[in-house]
C-alpha cells in the first residue's frame, strides 16, 4: 500500500514533536504534594497534542487532500515581503520615529496590494499618518515612537 | 434592583458614554459592512479607542460596536452580493434578490427594523436572565468552574465544523500559550527560554490582532485585485404597510430562535439564522416565495442575527464563557479593559452591569438612526477598494498592538501570530480555538488546582459536583446538538 504524504503529514509530525518538547520541559518541573505542579498542566496539553498530532499523521496518509494548490509562490512571496517589511518597520521605528516611517509602510503595503497610483498613495499615507498621530498621540496620549537617531 | 437601573441609566445617559456609544455603534455598522473587516476584527481593531476609557464607558462603546456590526453585515451582503460577516450569509438569500430588482434599500431598511427588533427583544431576555445565571454561579465551587472552563472549551467542537481534530489542536496550542510566563502555583517561570519580555506571558490583544486581524490582512493580499463592486443602488428605502405587517411574525421567529440559539455557547448568528429561515419557511403559506426577494426572509434572518446578541452575552457576562466567536473577542476585549464577567461582577460592580444593560437599549435606538443614515451612505464607504483599506487596517493593527504596553514587542508578537494565523488558515485550522484554549486556559488550571488542593488531590471530585457532572454532561449533549445543526445546515 503506497502511503501519501501531504501538508498534513508534515504538520502532524510537526504537532508531535513540539508535544514531546512541551512534555520533556515539563517533566523537569517540580512536583507539588497537593494539588497541580507547575509543569502538570503541560504535560497534559503536551500529551494531548503527541495523540492529536499522531491521529492527523495517520489520517494524512489514507485520506486524499484536495488536489488544488494551498501555496502559490507569487503569493507566498508577497506574504513574506508583507512580514519582512513589517518586521523591519517595528526594528527601525524607534529610531526613525512613528511619523516619519509610517508614511514610508503603507506606501509599500498599497503597493503590495497592487495599488500602483505612487502620486494619490503619498498624499493618502501621508495625510492617514498625520491623523492618526494626531488621534493616539494628541488626543489619545499613546507616547508613539519618536525620531532619536540623533 | 430599581436603584441599580436608576444609576445603571444615569450613567449611561451621561453625555460622554451617550458620544462613546454613538461612535461604537457608527463604527460597528461601518465594520460590519466593509467585507474582509469582520465583526471580531472590527471589535479588536476599535479597542485601543477603549483603552484610556473607563471601563463603564469602554464597555458600552464595545456594545455598540457589537451590535452595529451585526446589522452591518446586511448592507454588503445586499448591495454587493458578499456577506459583510459570516452571520449575514443567510441574508444574502433573500437580500441579494431584493437588490437586484431595485429595493436594496427596501431590504437594508426591513434588515434594520428587524436588527433593532432583535436587539430590543434580546436585550430583554438578557436583563432579567443574566443576573438570576449570575447569582446561581455564585454557588460554584473550584471544580465547578473548572467544568465551566471545559464547558466552554467544548466550543471548540462546534466552531471547528469538519475540522474537529485541527480544531482540538489548535485548542490546545492555545492552552499551552497560555501557560508561557509566570504561573501562580510556585510563581516560577514557564517556557520563557530566557526571554525576559515572555515573564508576563502573551498579552491577549496581540495575539487577537495578529489572529484577525493580521491573518486577514494576508489572505486579502492573495487575493489582491479582487474588488468586490457595487451592484445595486439605494432608491426606495420604506416599508409599504403590507409590507411592513408581513414581517412582523418572522420577527418574532427570528428573535426565539435567536435568544434560545445565543445562550447556547458556541453555537452563533450563523447558525441562528439558517435555522430561523428554515422553520420561517416551513411555517409559511407561501413557500416559493422565499429566495426570490421576500422581505419575510430578510426580516427572520436580520432579526435572529441581532437576537443572538443579546443572548451570547448571558453566559458571556454571568459566567465569563463566551456565547459565540464574537462573544470570544468581546470577553477577551473586557478584560483588557479591566473587566473580569463572571458571577462576581455582578456582585462587586452593580453600577456596570446596570449601565451596560440601559446602554444596550439605548444602541438599539442609536442603531436604528445610524443604520438609516448608513442605508442611504452605504455605497460610498463600500467603495474603498482594498487596496487603501487593508494599509489601514494594517496601521492601527500596529498601533493597536503597540499601546496596550507601549512595547514595539507586542507588535512584533501580533506580525507573528499574523503569519501563524495565516498558516492556519491555510491548512483549516480554526482560529477561535486557539483563543478560547488562551482565555479558558488560566481558568481551567487554576480552578483545577484550588479543587485538588481542597479535595487532598481526588480526580473523581469533578464527578462528586452535581454542577460540575451536569455542565460537563451538557457538554457532550450541547454538543451533539450544535453538530447536529451544523450537519443540518450543510
Amino acid at each position: 500500500m503506497k502511503l501519501k504524504f501531504s501538508w498534513d503529514t508534515g504538520i502532524g509530525i510537526g504537532i508531535i514533536l513540539f508535544g514531546v518538547f512541551i512534555l520533556l520541559n515539563a517533566l523537569n518541573m517540580p512536583d507539588m504534594p497537593l494539588g497541580l505542579g507547575p509543569g502538570d498542566f503541560p504535560e497534559i496539553v503536551s500529551i494531548g497534542l503527541i495523540i492529536c498530532g499522531f491521529i492527523l499523521t495517520f489520517q494524512s496518509f489514507f485520506i486524499s487532500e484536495k488536489t488544488k494548490k494551498i501555496y502559490s509562490k507569487s503569493s507566498v512571496k508577497d506574504v513574506l515581503i508583507l512580514i519582512f517589511i513589517s518586521l523591519l518597520y517595528v526594528y527601525l521605528v524607534k529610531y526613525i520615529g512613528f511619523l516619519y516611517l509610517t508614511p514610508f509602510l503603507m506606501l509599500a503595503t498599497m503597493y503590495l496590494f497592487g495599488y500602483k497610483k505612487l502620486p494619490y498613495a503619498i498624499v493618502i499615507s501621508v495625510i492617514f499618518t498625520l491623523l492618526v498621530y494626531y488621534v493616539f498621540y494628541g488626543i489619545f496620549k499613546v507616547p508613539l515612537p519618536q525620531f532619536s537617531l540623533f | 434592583m430599581i436603584n441599580y437601573w436608576v444609576e445603571g441609566l444615569k450613567i449611561a445617559l451621561q453625555p460622554n458614554n451617550l458620544l462613546l456609544m454613538l461612535i461604537g455603534t457608527v463604527g460597528g455598522i461601518i465594520v460590519g459592512a466593509l467585507p474582509g473587516v469582520t465583526s471580531s476584527m472590527g471589535i479588536i481593531l476599535l479597542l485601543p479607542f477603549t483603552y484610556y476609557l473607563d471601563p463603564k464607558s469602554a464597555l458600552l462603546m464595545l456594545a455598540g460596536m457589537y451590535s452595529g456590526s451585526m446589522f452591518g453585515g446586511s448592507i454588503s451582503a445586499v448591495l454587493l452580493g458578499v456577506p459583510g460577516t459570516p452571520s449575514a450569509a443567510a441574508t444574502l438569500i433573500d437580500g441579494y434578490p431584493l437588490g437586484r430588482q431595485g429595493k436594496a434599500g427596501k431590504a437594508i431598511f426591513t434588515a434594520l427594523i428587524a436588527s433593532f427588533s432583535g436587539g430590543i427583544l434580546s436585550g430583554i431576555v438578557l436583563v432579567f436572565l443574566a443576573p438570576i445565571l449570575a447569582s446561581f454561579a455564585l454557588r460554584f465551587s473550584p471544580i465547578d468552574y473548572f467544568a465551566l472552563a471545559i464547558f466552554g472549551l467544548s466550543i471548540i467542537a462546534s466552531v471547528s465544523g469538519k475540522h474537529l481534530l485541527k480544531g482540538i489542536i489548535s485548542g490546545l496550542l492555545g492552552l499551552f500559550i497560555s501557560t508561557v510566563g509566570i504561573e501562580n502555583i510556585r510563581g516560577s517561570t514557564r517556557f520563557t527560554f530566557g526571554i525576559s519580555q515572555l515573564s508576563a506571558g502573551f498579552e491577549l490583544l496581540p495575539v487577537l490582532i495578529g489572529v484577525f486581524a493580521i491573518t486577514e490582512i494576508l489572505m486579502e493580499l492573495e487575493q489582491k485585485g479582487q474588488e468586490t463592486k457595487i451592484q445595486h443602488r439605494i432608491s426606495e428605502v420604506f416599508l409599504t404597510k403590507e409590507e411592513f405587517k408581513s414581517i412582523i411574525i418572522p420577527i418574532l421567529v427570528g428573535a426565539i430562535i435567536g435568544i434560545v440559539i445565543g445562550v447556547i455557547p458556541g453555537t452563533g448568528g450563523t447558525i441562528a439564522t439558517f435555522l430561523a429561515y428554515n422553520v420561517l419557511k416551513n411555517i409559511s403559506k407561501r413557500k416559493e416565495k422565499f429566495g426570490k426577494g421576500a422581505v419575510e426572509g430578510v426580516a427572520v434572518v436580520e432579526c435572529a442575527n441581532n437576537a443572538v446578541t443579546g443572548g451570547a452575552m448571558v453566559p458571556t457576562l454571568a459566567l465569563g464563557v463566551p456565547g459565540d466567536v464574537v462573544t470570544a473577542v468581546m470577553l477577551g476585549a473586557m478584560i483588557l479593559i479591566g473587566v473580569r464577567p463572571g458571577p462576581l461582577l455582578f456582585q462587586a460592580t452593580p453600577d456596570l452591569v446596570y449601565s451596560f444593560f440601559a446602554g444596550w437599549f439605548i444602541i438599539q435606538f442609536m442603531m436604528l438612526v445610524v443604520g438609516f443614515v448608513s442605508t442611504l451612505t452605504a455605497p460610498y464607504i463600500l467603495e474603498i477598494p482594498k487596496k487603501i483599506l487593508m494599509p489601514i487596517v494594517l496601521i492601527f493593527a500596529i498601533i493597536g498592538s503597540f499601546a496596550i504596553r507601549n512595547s514595539l514587542y507586542d507588535v512584533a508578537i501580533a506580525l507573528i501570530f499574523g503569519l501563524l494565523g495565516y498558516f492556519m488558515r491555510k491548512h483549516n485550522f480554526p482560529a477561535t480555538p486557539l483563543i478560547l484554549g488562551i482565555i479558558l486556559g488560566p481558568m481551567a488550571e487554576q480552578n483545577l488546582n484550588r479543587a485538588l488542593i481542597l479535595s487532598g488531590n481526588d480526580y473523581t471530585v469533578m464527578f462528586k459536583s452535581p454542577i460540575s457532572l451536569t455542565l460537563l454532561i451538557l457538554a457532550v449533549f450541547i454538543d451533539s446538538f450544535r453538530c447536529h445543526f451544523r450537519q443540518k445546515r450543510r
